[in-house]
């Protein structure tokens, strides 16, 4: 570690920056309410790296969709469990984001110079649910689909602008195999990019400002 | 890395008891470090105990010709229960209004939180925002589970 470290260090210089870092102060009476933050992000990354091997056999196809999942189900080496776990992780992903929100709530640590983390943190959890909606048709079963199909058409009673915008999100007037691709795309594109830049900017904030004292 | 620990040596042929020792302020490494690793670990097991025990069965092939009751995952109940309310042309009220607004209040807490009464003031909303989330679920989950309770 030591010399590892030190031929690192003479070429990036990286021990002063994260000295700062890593021995910052951390304030007393801190309790385990304190864990559900990071359980978030542990579950994030279980789903980050679940799904990027579900992605592995995943077709996203209107004709290949099911057949993949069939296939990561029974055939796939632990395929089972890896579906499971990324199924799991997105319940107890959002769970632990409730239960993170009520602690900051309840610690009152939203309070200024805090308020935009507060903010970048409710963004976080519009994500989530997001990516778990998008997520919920990709199985491609009749479950999925019907979910789907009543989910989206909520933005057609938007007046005026409703139908355009609901056959911008289907890509088509029925929740079609356009759809499936599109919502890949966003499930596995587009939120999980937001979610890293939200996450990236929650937790410089926290860096910045360091963790709230107790009340 | 090299943390500079302050040490003190115990006094000639005594032992250094815990009371003893100088009270080293919490840092982020290793202490705070170390807890969350517990937590992440603990998580993730339960995590993996939870999807070893009951892994999600296999969904039925898509079939167009029948009308199908979908359900959502639960944290999607209390929006299809409030959908319920707002029948016809009001559709938009419970389908956009209602969650738009939800989120811009969760948003805007620590703005609601200003001045005298202000912690009242967020209280209210914060346990409005919990209370409906949990009333509507709950009503979702009841309306489901025993669909003739309320025809």
């Amino acid at each position: 570690m030591g010399r590892m470290l030190a031929w690192l260090d003479e070429r990036f210089h990286v021990i002063k920056p994260h000295r700062r870092f890593l021995q910052r102060r951390i304030p007393d009476g801190l309790n385990y309410a304190y864990c559900f933050g990071g359980l978030a992000f542990t579950f994030f990354l279980v789903l980050a790296g679940t799904g990027l091997l579900l992605s592995i056999y995943y077709i996203p196809s209107e004709k290949e969709a099911y057949r993949s999942i069939v296939m990561i189900n029974e055939t796939v080496l632990f395929g089972w469990l890896i579906r499971s776990l990324h199924k799991w992780a997105a319940s107890f992903f959002i769970v632990s984001i409730i239960l993170h929100t009520i602690r900051v709530f309840a610690t009152r640590s939203y309070r200024p110079p805090r308020e935009l983390n507060w903010m970048v943190g409710s963004l976080t959890f519009l994500v989530a649910m997001a990516s778990a909606f998008t997520g919920y048709l990709l199985p491609w079963d009749q479950r999925a689909y019907w979910a789907t199909e009543v989910g989206t058409a909520m933005i057609q009673t938007i007046p005026f602008a409703g139908d355009a915008l609901m056959l911008a999100v289907r890509g088509s007037n029925e929740v079609s195999g356009a759809t499936l691709i599109r919502f890949y795309s966003i499930h596995v594109l587009f939120l999980p990019l937001c979610m890293g830049l939200l996450l990236w900017m929650h937790f410089h904030m926290i860096k910045r400002q360091g963790i709230a004292k107790r009340l | 890395m090299k943390k500079e620990h302050k040490t003190e040596t115990a006094p000639e042929g005594q032992a250094l008891t815990p009371e003893m020792e100088p009270k080293r302020e919490k840092q982020f490494y290793p202490d705070y470090l170390a807890e969350i690793i517990f937590c992440a670990l603990v998580g993730f097991e339960l995590l993996l105990i939870v999807a070893m025990a009951w892994p999600p069965p296999l969904g039925r092939v898509i079939d167009f010709t029948r009308q199908f009751q979908p359900r959502s995952e639960w944290y999607f109940l209390w929006l299809f229960e409030v959908l319920l309310y707002f029948p016809g042309r009001s559709a938009f009220i419970g389908a956009v209004v209602f969650p738009v607004v939800y989120f811009l209040l969760l948003m805007m807490i620590p703005f609601i939180d200003r001045g005298r009464n202000g912690r009242f003031k967020a209280k209210i909303v914060a346990w409005t925002l919990l209370g409906l989330f949990i009333f509507f679920t709950a009503l979702r989950v009841i309306r489901d589970t025993w669909p003739n309770l309320f025809s």
